[in-house]
């Protein structure tokens, strides 16, 4: 095996420090929330007012959703190293697809505005594959929809035909530039003028490397101002029988 | 509540849902109204539709569709918004270019910010 160049090793580092970077800033937001949340139930309960249970379990269930939040985020970057290293695998069960979104859905509610997600699907729908994973799929779709949807609704079409599975999440929200389209299924990159300040986080990269584990794909349209849909194909065979 | 309500109305501008969240808790537990905004867009519609305007606008930097930056920019366009103080809350340090009446840096200190925000809303 031959050496990596030195610049090879400096794109690698600069890499790096890119993902150490992204995933600090991912952080911050749900670090700075909870401290808020329990500065602010202390300095409620050290007052002469003090809150009533209801509003104090109101409160601990906001800081819980941030340590929710931290949580999902140290397992993205466990699944980056998992998936970088080739130490990713697959599990191969039956499930039905159908449960695990609304099991997704009722978890996330909380996230959503009320009635803002509308679903399409059939009765139900039999996969063999990851059950983790495609849920994990799913809720990554589902929160990028939720945070960038601008509160309008957010449709869930999943439906099958012969050969093929297709998922689309669709959101009505701030949209993205057609020059980033692309570039949001990356690790590590950062969104041009066009898109700023969106943070996709790792969500996106992870969600297209376990689809195409799946022999499936994840694409998106969307047009600035008008929303989003990300679809999920994933050929009815390869999800009978998943290889990674 | 605390006994002392105060009739002073803040907009918080926030794309993060969690900040957005706590900031809001804190500060109507403190007595003040508060109304919210995802996006400097729409601080900058709330802005010229609402009056009496805000005793002051609590501003994030990093958002999209138009961030901080952009915001006070066009804010400071129309002179009778322009007279709205602006605390900046920002996860970043550098903030270069934006002129406030503070910047609180993310972990937020929520003595300062609740002195902070006393100074201007009466």
């Amino acid at each position: 095996m031959s050496k990596p160049t030195h610049g090879a090793l400096e794109a690698e580092l600069k890499l790096r420090d890119e993902f150490f970077s992204t995933v600090a800033h991912e952080l911050r937001n749900p670090l700075n929330a909870l401290h808020l949340t329990l500065a602010g139930l202390v300095r409620a309960q050290s007052g002469p007012s003090p809150m009533g249970p209801d509003q104090v379990v109101a409160r601990i269930n906001r800081a819980s959703t941030q340590v929710l939040r931290l949580s999902k985020l140290v397992d993205d970057m466990l699944d980056v190293s998992r998936i970088s290293s080739g130490r990713f695998q697959l599990q191969n069960e039956e499930f039905d697809a159908v449960a695990v979104l609304r099991d997704v859905i009722e978890r996330m509610k909380d996230q959503a505005e009320p009635d803002q997600i509308l679903l399409t699907m059939p009765p139900s729908l039999i996969l063999h594959g990851d059950r983790v994973r495609f849920a994990q799929v799913v809720s990554n779709l589902l929160s990028n929809a939720i945070q960038y949807g601008e509160r309008k609704p957010i449709g869930i079409h999943l439906r099958a035909d012969a050969d093929r599975v297709r998922l689309s999440v669709i959101d009505r929200g701030i949209g993205i530039a057609a020059e980033d389209q692309e570039r949001i299924f990356e690790r590590f990159e950062k969104l041009g003028k066009e898109s700023p300040n969106v943070r996709f986080g790792l969500g996106l990269w992870i969600a297209r490397e376990v689809i195409g584990a799946m022999h499936g794909n994840v694409s998106v349209s969307s047009e600035l101002g008008k929303g989003s849909t990300f679809t999920v194909e994933l050929p009815k065979e390869s999800v009978m029988a998943p290889s990674a | 509540m605390p006994d002392d309500r105060h009739s002073a109305t803040i907009l918080v501008v926030d794309d993060d849902r969690g900040a957005m969240e706590a900031l809001s808790d804190i500060l109507e537990y403190e007595g003040y109204h508060v109304e919210r905004a995802r996006n400097g867009l729409q601080a900058l519609e709330y802005l010229q539709h609402t009056r009496p305007c805000p005793s002051l606008v609590i501003l994030d930097l990093l958002m999209p569709v138009m961030d901080g930056w952009e915001f006070r920019m066009r804010q400071k366009e129309d002179p009778e918004l322009a007279k709205i103080p602006v605390l900046v809350v920002t996860a970043i340090s550098a903030t270069a270019g934006i002129d406030a009446v503070k910047i609180l840096h993310k972990p937020i200190d929520i003595n300062e910010l609740v002195k902070t925000v006393a100074m201007y809303c009466h």
